[in-house]
Formats: C-alpha cells, structure tokens, sequence
C-alpha cells in the first residue's frame, strides 16, 4: 500500500434472514424451489394487495442490532423505495431511510495480525429482496422469477473505519459468523444469502476530508471484495496523481478481468422519492421485549476468541476456530468452568481435532457426543498421567457411544491406566535397558532417533500403559549417567 | 311496487318469511339491467349466470331452514376497483382490461359468507380519479335524473346502479368523496366509513392513506346493513382497526335522538362558492331538525381552505406510487410497440392510462422528488395532523357536523372535463372527512329546479357510525327519501 | 416557476411525447399554482405513532395456496414458467 495514500472503506451487507415465511406474505422462504413455485398475490406485487409485517423479521434484526453494540429504535417504520426494475414487482422495495431499527453501533474484529480494530455500525434496518432475473444466451429475453420477492433482508452499513483490505476481509467473515451464531441467517454467499456492496474512496495521510467514493455494487464474494477494495485504491490513485478527479459512481466488480467497471454516473443517478409506507404502522418493540432479545444474545465469537487468546494462551487461529461454533465454542466454556485447573490448550485440541472429527463423520452435535464434565475428567485424567493419550481417546470413543459409565469406570474397565509408579517404570527402563546394549551404544554415537527406539521397547513392555514421557525421562537420565 | 325499487332491510323481510324468493328478486333486477343498462350504463361486467346461481343456492339453504345474514338473496353490485377471483377487474382502465384476479378482496369474502347476490362490476373513474366518471376507458355513465348529466364520480357506477334500480344496493370507494359526491348527484344514500374500519385489502389502490370502501343504497337503513357486512378488522391489512363491532338492528325512526343534539356548522362549507338552492336545501333540513330539538352552532375549521390542497398532494404522492407497479410486465395491458425494457415501461403507461391518471401520477412523482418532498408532501402531512386536532376540538363540544355535500349539483357530460381545477373543487366539502379519517355520510334533502339531487352531509367523530347513521335516519325522516327516477 | 417535464416523465416512467409536453407541463404548474401556499408547521415530525402501534403477523408458513399457472395467468408474455421482458434496457 502506498504510505501517501490512506484507504477509506465502508461495506454495506444484505443478509437474508432465515425466518419461516417471507417478510410481508406468508409464503415459504425457501431458497432453490421451482421457478415461481412459492409466490402469492402480495409478493408478487398484485393490485389490491397490501403488506404485513413478520414479527421474526423485527426480531432478528433487533437481536443483529444487539450483538454489534447499536441502539435500538423502540419505534421506527418502513418507507418506500420506488424505482423501476422487472424483479421489482410493485415498482417500489418496502424499506427503511430515516429511522431504521437498529443505530450507532461497533464491532471489534480480530486482524490476522492479532491486533483489534474496531469498526462503527451506522444502522441496520429491514427491507424486502427482489426477485431473480435468468438471462441466458439462448433465449432473446429476460426470463422473471419471483419466489425471492419478499424475502427479508437486513441490510448492515458500517462507518468508513476500515483502513485496510485485510480488515474489510475479517468484517465481513466477522459479520457472517454472527448471522450464523444467532442462528438468523446461514449467510450463504454461493446461494446469494449473504451480499455485499463496497465503498471506496482514498485521501492523502493526514488529511480530514474524505475523498470522493466509487460504490461497487453486488460483490459475490469476500475475496472478490479484497480484491476489488485493492484494485479501487490502486485506480484512484493513479487518477489524482495524474492531476485528475474521482468522479462519484457506481461500479461493477468483473472477477475474470480483475478490474471494477463503470455502471453509472451521479448525474444518472436515481431519485428514489422516499416517503413513509402509508400501508404499514409504526413498528412498536416494548423495552421488555428488547431486553428479553438482548439477553438471548450469547458472547460473539470474535470476543469469545479474543478471550481464548487472552485468558488461555490458545493461538489465534485456534482460538477462532473453537469460537466460529457456538456448540463448540459452549463446549469449551463450560469444562473450563467445572475444574479450572484442567488443560486448557489440551480441552481446545481436544475439542479442534478428536471431537470435532467426530462431529463431522456422524453429523451429532457437540453436545450429543460428550458432557463438559466428561471432557474435564478425561483431559484432567491425561494432565496428571493417569492414563495416556492415546488411551484417552479409546475412552472417548467409549463415552460417545453412548456410555454412562465415567471416565473413572470406563478407564477401569478397559484396564487404560497408565503406569506411571515411579518404581515400576524404573525397573522396567533397567530391564530393557540391559536388553538394548546396541540402542544405547547407537545413542551415544548419535544415532538421536534410537531413544524413541529405546522409549518404543518399554512401552511395549509396559503393554502402551507406560508413561511415555517419564520413561523418556528415566532413559536420557540413565544414558547420562553412563 | 316493482322488487328492484324496494329497499334492501324490507326486502331482507320478504326473504326470510318467503314471501319471494331470492331468485325472483334476482331476476327482477337484472330484468331492469335489461331495459336500462343500454341507456344508464354503470356496468363494465354483468354476472348474470354466476348470480342467478347463487339466487337459488341462497334459497335452496333458506328452503333448508339455516339462518341466513340480513343480506342474504340480496343483488350488490361491485365498484370495479374491487378485486373479485375469477370475475374480471378493470379500474374502468386500458391498463387493467383484461385482469382477473386470482383473490377475492376481504369484503367480497365477507359479502359471499353473507350470502349476497353479486350482479356484477360497476363503471368508474379511472383508477379512481375523476369526479364524473368521465374518465372511464370504457363508457360513460349516465344520471338516472337526467342521462344528459354525470352521475358523479368516482363511484358514479355505484351511485347510478342503485338509483336506476339495476343494483339493491353498491359498494362503492371513497378517497376524496368519491362515494358522498356521486351519491348526492344521484339522490342516493352514501358512507364513507372511519378509515381503518373497512378493510382495503383487495381494494385497488389509489391514495393508500385515505381510501375507505363504503356502501350506497337507497336509505340509511340499507346502507347501515351493508356496512355491517363489511366492516372489521382484518390481519390482511395492517391498517386496519380493531374497533367494536357495528350492529345495526331496523326500527322505527326515533326523534327524540334530536332532541339536545349539538350540530356544528362550520362555516368554511357554507361559502358562496356553495349554490344557493343547495344553501336553501340545507337550511330547510337544518330548521327541521331545530323544531326538533337540535341545537345548532356555526363553528370554524380554520384548515379547510388548505384541505383540498393537501388532499391534491398527498393522493397525487401516494397514488404515484401505487400506480408504479402496472408497467406491462406480469399483469395488464403492455404495449406492442418495444423493443427494449424502457420503451416497453414508457409506451406501456402512456398508452394505458388515461390523461386524468397521467397527470396525476406527474404531479405525485414530482411533489415527491428530490427537493420538493419537505415543501410539499411532509408539508401535506403535517396539516393532516392540524385539520385532525381542529376535528378534535369540534368533536370535544359538538355531537355532528352538518355541511352541504358538494357546492353544485350535477353538471352535463362533457362540462367540466377540461378544466381539472374545477373539477377538483367539486371534492371541496367532501376530503376533509379523507384527510382526518373520519366516517361520513351523504343522504339526498331535496333537488334544484333542474330535479336534480341534493345532498347533505353528516360528519362523525372515530368510529361513531351508530351515532351518525342514527342521526342520518332522522334526517331521511324529515327529508323523505327519494323515489327512483323514470328512466327513458 | 418552470417544471422539467420530461424529467417527471422518466421518473415515473410514462412516455409525453413532444406536442403534448407543454400542454401537460401547463396543466401541471396550473395545478401546482394553485396547490395555495401550506402554512409553515413544525417540521420536526417524524411520523411515527407509538400510540397506535402495529400488529405483527406471526411468523408461520401458509403454502401452496396458488399455483404458478394462477399467479402467472395474467402475464403478457410467458416462457419456461417465468415472465419475459426484453433483455436490453436501453
């Protein structure tokens, strides 16, 4: 990046809510179906029909809108957005302008750098989807279909705080894993369920005033974003350092060419005669009702991962990928809080790889497989040496079929526990020892991978039951003293 | 007496002793659709098969002794702005001439529950706009006082029908008057309800803020049934209200209603741009009703100057707005001459709609784009909100407003088209009930030297109509309701 | 005061062809002129009326109560079970 230059960046993303029914029409929101197979007279914009609002919609945005930190408008209402388009079937989109739902809040994302950055939330509001245009070739028209008409939608505009490509990337996968921790949206972008619209501009370091904007408009995917916010900045530039003027427009991203493209110029620019929706009445969410949202709200991941890397030294990688899942993410919590002297590296691990590998053949959720007790008992079981851990994982398997037994019973009754008696094992190094004269002789030429030799004889004289690590240790510390 | 003259609440008597049957009745009325249609006019579609149908369903169900509505057996004719399933629905525009909705609207459902006898959809104004059903795209109708005359609009088809006697009873709708104003020019009972009280889902929009579908018929007492079978709240439309149930039983006309009444006249619809024979008119009735007891006051409406202006933007905006979806894409008339998407959007609306709509739709857009939405329209609304607290202070001291309907009688096919301005101060008396969203009702009290119709009106406070359709009877008492014009 | 008529025209969508333009731009400032002057009010509304609050509708399914071929009846132009319109906008 240049170091003249600063990068303004403000994202605008539209999120299908996953509600029942569609937004004012009681018709299935369901994505995929048939062409024109789940309309109704309302969404298809008929004479003589009129909306009604579904209280889900309000409800999601509302429990968004607490999770990034916003006000919550008690009353707000919807307006008119008129203009002209074929998948635009009353020729207005029922939206929100002046007083949206949700305003003024943040959201802090985690860089890959580690570092923090903090990224305003102007406002959320609710509004309805278009429907789909189908252009092919082979036809000499634009085919319509209108199942996606009246699909909800919260569309989330956030300040112009992102300063780097990089952040504009973590936003948006920040923004998704909310959707799909609150459980409102499965922010599919491949299905179109999650969209993005980018608004770039630059101005010199130090300067106050921002620059003039170009808005890129419908960009497909996150990365498609990075790469676009980098070419714009790149273009921008390169026009004021000629002498020239950015000019304020709407731009479409072209993956395949790698360059943004221009669509449409201010003065084209649509008056959309916003007014007040005369079918619809104030939307009234009593306080009770926007605390009850508030308290549904669990941590966010990003703050859960945050804590992760604060609290328990886990790596920032794992610590967002324990956090990306709340049943995950839940499951670490709460076997921290029964023993806090338990692992927690060991439970993370645990959880990131054996459980989860688990989770993903058989499809159970997390909570199905094993309690945070269980889990406790058998990382605390591994820590102090009882057993090891590869026998901790024939007792996993043991509890996730479905045992009740304990993790004490089970390791009993599989015969897991570890020698780790002092005595024992030292005897048992003295003997294999007496038997390996070559291996150690190996060793002491520096032949190093002859102790995991030597540490593999023991433990097959102990049945795997041996405390690999003291017998390594009583192995270095006999060769030592030779 | 032939059926098609009788009143609905008598007919509901005959009916239900099987003293005639449904079907006779039926027949009855579309025997004079027969003789007077050619020359009145108010029908874009008849359903005679469909009614005749229902007629002997009806008596079939009363032959079985089940309990029937007060409606039940009954001809209604339908404004055409009113969404019917499989009957089509026109707006009385190009724009709409072949559109046959897949839904009943709310109040048809309520009508069929009813057991009604729907003959069919009544002529218009144009998506509503007009005040003389001049603007249909497919005929004008006549006044069956003088077929020289309009009948008013924009429900002149409503007003027409139920005068000419090819309709017991109509709805009709009303954004500006267009139920009160055709209903005074043609001598017939007309309400427009509390807005919220009638639910508009299914009604084809035209000012989304200020329709209310409302009955017409030839006595307060039909009138006061019909809106009985509409009336309610309904979830289909978020604007509705939840209010009490309005029940009308038939009795004896009361005077004693009369007596202490507080009646305001506010002296802003007394102007001299009200006819003096309707002015006489009026004051005839208002004597009768201080012999009775009443007590009458001239009060002041400070806004209603600026209340036709306010209406003229705030419908002009709103019906922009509405009328944006018919663009010959998924439904109506598309043009045949395009060859890209904006030359089939332009072509399309040009040819559809009529000049009345379009210089509407014109107005709206540009009240509404950027830069005049704050001095006009927010404007608009903020004087909505004066002229209903100005209502509230009446309403605080008076029981009823009583004002002439409309300044003039009707005026002949042809006299006013060209010239809106008039045109809209025909609507002068008659948006302020709009604007505030309160029940008013229009009944006849006499006629001019040329025998046509006057109207005087009766304006309530929220959800008043007991009140005001029993102060109404006692009016028609004292007036006489008017006998069904000879038609040539 | 002076209207841009075909400006209006394209907003709204509706075709004025050139000699009618200046009758429907006459017509429209006639109206507009005597559309009187609104007093000035407190501008400080926001139009909301948490008095009169609306009622939300539940958020439960009602299906399969039309079908494509009714929705679709009324259409101009049909193929492939979807509504045609011409793919150039300009």
């Amino acid at each position: 990046m240049s170091n003249d230059y600063e990068l303004v960046v403000g994202l605008e993303v539209h999120a299908e809510l996953s509600t029942e029914s569609k937004i004012y029409c009681s018709c299935k929101n369901e994505f995929g179906l048939e062409v024109n197979s789940v309309c109704c007279p309302i969404c298809t914009g008929m004479p003589g029909t009129l909306p009604t609002l579904n209280e889900k919609v309000v409800e999601y945005a509302i429990k968004m809108g607490h999770a990034m930190n916003c006000n919550i408008n008690y009353a707000s209402k919807q307006d008119r957005k008129n203009y002209f388009y074929p998948d635009l079937p009353k020729a207005y989109q029922i939206s929100q302008s002046d007083i949206p739902i949700c305003e003024n809040g943040f959201i802090d994302v985690l860089v890959d750098d580690g570092s923090i950055k903090r990224i305003g939330i102007t406002r959320i509001h609710i509004e309805e989807d278009a429907g789909k245009l189908i252009k092919t070739d082979r036809f000499d028209g634009t085919l319509i279909d209108f199942n996606r008409c009246g699909v909800p939608l919260i569309e989330i505009v956030s300040e112009p705080d992102i300063r780097t490509s990089k952040q504009a990337h973590v936003y948006l996968k920040t923004i998704k894993s909310y959707l799909i921790y609150l459980g409102i949206s499965d922010a599919k972008m491949q299905e179109g369920s999650i969209r993005c619209d980018v608004n770039v501009s630059v101005r010199k370091r130090g300067q106050k005033e921002f620059g003039t904007r170009c808005e890129m408009k419908n960009v497909n995917t996150f990365s498609g974003a990075v790469k676009a916010i980098e070419y714009e900045y790149k273009r921008q530039i390169e026009i004021l350092e000629s002498g020239g003027k950015i000019i304020q427009q709407t731009r479409r991203w072209d993956d395949e060419a790698g360059k943004t493209i221009s669509m449409r110029l201010k003065e084209d620019a649509q008056d959309y005669r916003y007014f007040p929706e005369p079918d619809l009445k104030t939307i009234v969410v009593s306080k009770e009702k926007i605390k009850k949202l508030k308290d549904q709200i669990p941590e966010m991941p990003n703050y859960k991962a945050m804590r992760y890397i604060k609290d328990h030294n886990i790596s920032q990688t794992d610590s967002e990928l324990l956090a990306s899942n709340l049943q995950r993410a839940t499951l670490f919590d709460d076997t921290i809080d029964i023993d806090d002297s338990v692992d927690a590296k060991m439970v993370a691990n645990w959880i990131l790889i054996t459980i989860t590998q688990y989770v993903n053949k058989t499809g159970k959720r997390y909570d199905e497989i094993i309690s945070p007790k269980q889990l406790s008992e058998l990382i605390l079981y591994i820590q102090s040496g009882k057993i090891s851990n590869s026998a901790g994982k024939k007792v996993f398997n043991e509890i996730a079929s479905k045992s009740s037994k304990s993790v004490k019973q089970i390791v009993l009754d599989l015969g897991l526990e570890q020698i780790s008696n002092e005595d024992e094992l030292n005897s048992i190094v003295k003997q294999m020892l007496k038997e390996n004269e070559k291996s150690i002789n190996d060793y002491k030429n520096g032949k190093t991978n002859a102790l995991g030799y030597l540490v593999g004889q023991c433990m097959k004289a102990t049945k795997g039951k041996g405390n690999p690590a003291m017998i390594k240790e009583f192995i270095l510390k006999y060769l030592k003293s030779q | 007496m032939n059926l098609y003259e009788m009143q609905a609440s008598k007919l509901s008597k005959l009916i239900k002793n099987k003293d005639i049957s449904a079907v006779q009745l039926t027949k009855s009325v579309f025997s004079r659709i027969s003789s007077v249609e050619s020359t009145i006019e108010c029908y874009v579609t008849i359903c005679k098969e469909s009614a005749m149908e229902t007629a002997e369903l009806v008596d079939k169900k009363i032959s079985d002794g089940e309990s029937l509505s007060p409606l039940a057996g009954i001809p209604i004719g339908i404004k055409d702005n009113i969404c019917t399933k499989g009957i089509l629905t026109t707006c009385s525009s190009k724009m709409l001439y072949n559109f046959v909705p897949p839904y009943d609207a709310t109040v048809i459902k309520k009508l069929k529950d009813a057991n009604v006898i729907i003959t069919g959809k009544l002529n218009m104004d144009e998506f509503a706009m007009g005040s003389s059903t001049e603007t249909s795209y497919f005929k004008k109708t006549k006044n069956p006082h003088n077929i020289k005359y309009v009948p008013g609009g924009s429900s002149g088809g409503s007003a027409a029908s139920v005068a000419a006697g090819e309709a017991i009873i109509s709805l009709g709708s009303d954004t500006g008057g267009s139920i009160r104003q055709p209903a005074a020019y043609c001598g017939v009972v007309g309400l427009k309800p509390t807005y919220g009280s009638v639910s508009r889902y299914g009604l084809i929009a035209f000012a989304s803020s200020l329709d209310q579908i409302g009955p017409l018929a030839k006595s307060v007492d039909d009138a006061a049934l019909l809106y009985q079978a509409i009336s309610g709240y309904d979830e289909m439309d978020a604007t509705s209200k939840k209010a009490k149930s309005f029940s009308w039983k038939i009795r004896d006309v009361d005077l004693s209603v009369l007596k202490g009444l507080k009646i305001a006249l506010p002296k802003e619809y007394f102007g001299d741009f009200v006819d003096d024979k309707i002015k006489k008119s009026v004051l005839d009735v208002l004597s009768k009703l201080k012999d009775n007891g009443a007590i009458l006051d001239e009060v002041s409406l400070p806004s209603a100057p600026y209340a036709l202006s306010a209406y003229y933007i705030i419908s002009s905006a709103e019906a922009s707005s509405n009328l944006a979806r018919y663009d010959g894409v998924h439904y109506g008339y598309r043009t045949k001459n395009y060859e890209t998407l904006n030359e089939m959007y332009e072509n399309t609306r040009a040819e559809g709609f009529g000049d009345e709509v379009k210089t509407r739709i014109m107005l709206g857009t540009y009240v509404l784009s950027s830069g005049y939405y704050d001095a006009y329209y927010k404007r608009a609304k903020l004087l909505q909100k004066k002229i209903v607290a100005e209502f509230n202070d009446i309403f605080q001291k008076y029981d009823i407003i009583l004002t002439p309907t409309v300044p003039t009688t009707a005026f002949p096919i042809g006299a006013e088209i060209e010239d809106p301005i008039k045109m809209h101060f025909n609507d002068v008396n008659t948006v302020s009930s709009n604007i505030a969203g309160i029940p008013s009702v229009s009944l006849p009290c006499g006629k001019d030297d040329s025998n046509l119709p006057i109207g005087m009106q009766l304006i309530g406070n929220y959800f008043e109509e007991q009140k005001l359709l029993t102060i109404a009877k006692c009016c028609e008492s004292l007036v006489g309701c008017l006998d069904l014009p000879s038609i040539d | 005061m002076d209207i841009d008529i075909k400006k209006i025209a394209k907003l709204c969508k509706i075709k004025v062809e050139d000699d009618i333009a200046q009758k429907t731009k006459n017509d429209l400032i006639k109206i507009i002129n005597s559309i009187k002057d609104l007093p000035k009010l407190n501008n400080n509304d926001d139009f909301l009326d948490s008095s009169d609050p609306m009622v939300l509708r539940k958020d439960v399914i009602k299906d399969k109560q039309f079908t494509r071929e009714e929705i679709l009846k009324n259409a101009p132009c049909l193929h492939a079970g979807c509504v045609v319109v011409p793919k150039e906008i300009d």
